[in-house]
């Protein structure tokens, strides 16, 4: 049991912060469907089974403006795409997590991505249960957000403007640490320059995608080159 | 169609595309042992990438030419940064960070 206690902890320990931003935006999504009309158990169900956020929020207008389920479907696709590059990233981590691989990809929220890419695990702790333990409580967090808000609706000030730059505060952090290796700066590099020249020319609501395809090959790229510096060869030669 | 049933179906259709997406990645590399170099080498190197452009994607509104100039985000997050260089918490961090933007953006620059 204290060795449970530990893990327990330590999940706790890492989903820390997220869980004030998880549990009011989940509110607000609960709040949202709420209005237009969908109670409670409509808000369980999505945070559950789809628990995605920005695609919840999506589908409360979808639901509102009566899409069907094709262009449901294509929408989904559209604004989850980038998680195609998670599991890319976390091929590895996962093949050792056993049994419960196909709910850790289902948890595969931005943010849990965030923090699964670099835990923290200290002495005594085991990675696996501490992994599987900081998806499983990001998701409570967010169910019980939405839960809330659904079941309140209008009885509490939800909109709190700015709370979701705790999502921005929380990239940055991450990104700061990743950086303090000098490995990670030019990836950092290659994912800044390449979002940015992508959001003047496609916009925000198309540049993430193709910015994420080009870091992507880029960064392979850049694999081919150190290999041809180590091999002692030119680039041209 | 009943509403409900409509409903339930609509979700359902997200849930499944979202985790089909997510899934994809695992399903390509089932049948390697051994991973293939590129799916490590990104493994250690694109969640970076990745971070940085979520970070811009969380920035990607934001009204950088506009009336606010983007000072609130830029402050708060210089504020973040300093934060956590000094006390290396990422929930303290995060929680300066989001405290001075809503300050700012409720009360400063409406």
């Amino acid at each position: 049991m204290k060795k449970d206690m530990i893990n327990v902890r330590a999940a706790f320990r890492n989903t820390l912060p997220i869980i004030f931003a998880y549990l009011f935006l989940g509110a607000t999504f609960g709040l949202v469907m709420n209005k237009n009309g969908y109670g409670w158990y409509w808000s369980l169900l999505s945070s559950m089974f789809v628990y995605s956020g920005s695609m919840q929020f999506v589908q409360a207008g979808l639901l509102t403006s009566g899409a069907s389920l094709i262009q449901t479907a294509i929408m989904t696709f559209l604004v989850n795409s980038r998680h195609l590059f998670y599991g890319l990233s976390l091929t590895e981590k996962f093949s050792k997590m056993g049994k419960v691989k196909p709910y850790m990809v289902h948890a595969l929220s931005d943010e849990t991505f965030s923090l699964l890419i670099s835990p923290d695990i200290r002495e005594g702790e085991d990675e696996k249960t501490v992994m599987f333990l900081t998806a499983l409580f990001d998701q409570i967090y967010w169910i019980t957000g939405s839960v809330i808000g659904g079941l309140i609706g209008s009885y509490l000030p939800m909109n709190i403007k700015g709370i979701d730059f705790s999502m921005t505060a929380l990239f940055t952090v991450i990104v700061t640490d990743h950086v303090r290796k000098k490995e990670n700066r030019i990836p950092a590099v290659i994912g800044l320059v390449s979002s940015v020249i992508f959001l003047l020319i496609l916009g925000p609501d198309s540049f993430l995608l193709p910015s994420l395809l080009t870091s992507l090959a880029v960064l392979l790229f850049w694999k081919n080159m150190r290999k041809s510096e180590d091999k002692g060869g030119t680039v041209n030669g | 169609m009943d509403k409900t049933l409509f409903t339930l179906l609509s979700i359902l259709t997200a849930a499944l595309v979202t985790y089909a997406i997510r899934w994809i990645p695992f399903l390509f590399f089932r049948k390697h042992e051994k991973l293939p170099s590129e799916v490590i080498f990104l493994g250690k190197f694109l969640p970076t990438a990745i971070m940085v452009s979520l970070v811009v994607f969380c920035l990607r509104h934001t009204d950088f030419l506009g009336t606010s100039k983007g000072i609130p985000e830029i402050l708060s997050l210089l504020l973040t940064v300093l934060i956590h260089g000094k006390f290396r918490n990422i929930f303290l961090s995060v929680i300066s960070g989001t405290a001075l933007y809503m300050i700012l953006v409720n009360l400063v620059f409406i």
